[in-house]
């Protein structure tokens, strides 16, 4: 059974690629939120 | 089923005038220009004084990058009707019918927002606004007001290019001195030389879509002078920044013999005529174009280098060293 058509493929590699710049995006809010608030802030206990 | 399906998706394909990838996307936001923003602002922030977190710094230049390339974006949703009509442009993903003009739009204004929004958080609101202005600079007062209203549309458009280093600088110290105002006025006075050779060679584009480019205008004799002067009134700005903080003996050696170069050819450029240069298809006015691209990559190079330097040598001290 045949479900994939070329404009399938097309969007699911543009889907992608929309998905890996938010979870950039993400990682790199996280990481610089991180460094803002200083060096022990990934474990606020030690 | 299968069949009715796979007809609906070929129907709608036919439908709809193309289905944009992500490549596409990418190309809306200019990669080339971005290089060129991405380069100069890099340089400006390694060589800005009070230094930020490297993490800092580098999401920091993916919004000045980010920016650039929505204003492209807005600058495509704007002249897709003439870059439909000019060999060099036709095949950009609006006039090609890859990506619809509203959505290019929306991409523009998007990334925008969120590019601005994120640099006053991550770095500092002095920053944040250059890059929104740049972006408003771009793509309204360049874009919609200027590039098809006057033959200065070159000059005027040239400082939202020259934009960068200032914000990158900013974005690093939350000020603006000397050094990046000298970068600025380095590209600001580079542009119109640059893209006036281009357009010497380029000229039956420009003239076809009614886009007023200085040889369209004023001709190619006052063009050819034109390009002259911009290029005298360029040269000391190198030598002055490689004389301030942000500057350095390796920018020094790359501003004296840049300038050697490039008023060589500027030189030889003004003084030809148009039957030469048609003799020989421009080859005066393509050989310019290609050495003020290596000009200005040499001097923000060198900058970065200088950066480099300072922070092997400790000692140096440049400004008070000479």
């Amino acid at each position: 059974m045949q479900r994939d058509h070329e404009l399938h493929k097309r969007r699911r590699g543009r889907n992608l690629g929309v998905l890996a710049v938010l979870l950039g995006f993400a990682a790199l809010l996280f990481i610089v939120t991180i460094v803002k608030m200083g060096g022990n802030s990934a474990n606020p206990w030690g | 089923m299968t069949d009715a399906s796979t007809q609906l998706a070929q129907d709608y394909d036919i439908a709809t005038t193309g289905e944009a990838q992500f490549g596409d996307y990418i190309a809306l936001l200019k990669p080339r220009v971005m290089r060129l923003v991405v380069f100069t602002a890099l340089a400006a922030m390694a060589a800005a004084p009070a230094g930020e977190h490297p993490v800092v710094a580098l999401a920091a230049l993916i919004c000045i990058a980010v920016g650039a390339g929505a204003s492209g974006a807005l600058n495509m949703w704007w002249d897709a009707d003439i870059d439909a009509e000019m060999s060099r442009t036709a095949g950009r993903p609006i006039p090609s019918g890859r990506v619809g003009p509203e959505e290019a739009l929306g991409l523009g204004i998007g990334l925008s927002i969120l590019s601005v929004g994120t640099l006053a958080v991550v770095a500092n609101p002095l920053s944040a606004a250059l890059l929104a202005f740049t972006i408003f600079f771009y793509a309204v007062i360049y874009s919609i007001w200027l590039k098809r209203a006057t033959p200065q549309n070159i000059v005027i458009g040239g400082a939202a290019g020259a934009f960068p280093p200032v914000i990158g600088w900013a974005a690093m110290t939350g000020e603006v001195t000397l050094a990046p105002v000298l970068m600025f006025l380095v590209i600001f006075l580079w542009t119109p030389p640059h893209f006036w050779a281009l357009a010497l060679f380029r000229n039956d584009d420009y003239t076809r879509v009614g886009v007023p480019m200085m040889p369209v205008v004023a001709g190619e004799p006052a063009t050819r002078r034109l390009i002259w002067l911009y290029s005298l009134v360029l040269a000391p700005l190198p030598v002055l920044l490689a004389l301030t903080e942000a500057g350095g003996p390796l920018t020094l050696a790359a501003a004296l013999l840049g300038n050697l170069v490039f008023l060589l050819r500027a030189r030889v450029v003004a003084q030809r005529s148009a039957e030469a240069a048609a003799a020989d298809r421009y080859a005066a006015e393509k050989r310019l174009f290609g050495v003020s691209i290596a000009y200005l990559f040499a001097i923000f190079a060198a900058v970065l280098a200088d950066a480099a330097l300072a922070a092997l040598l400790p000692g140096l001290d440049w400004p008070a060293w000479i």
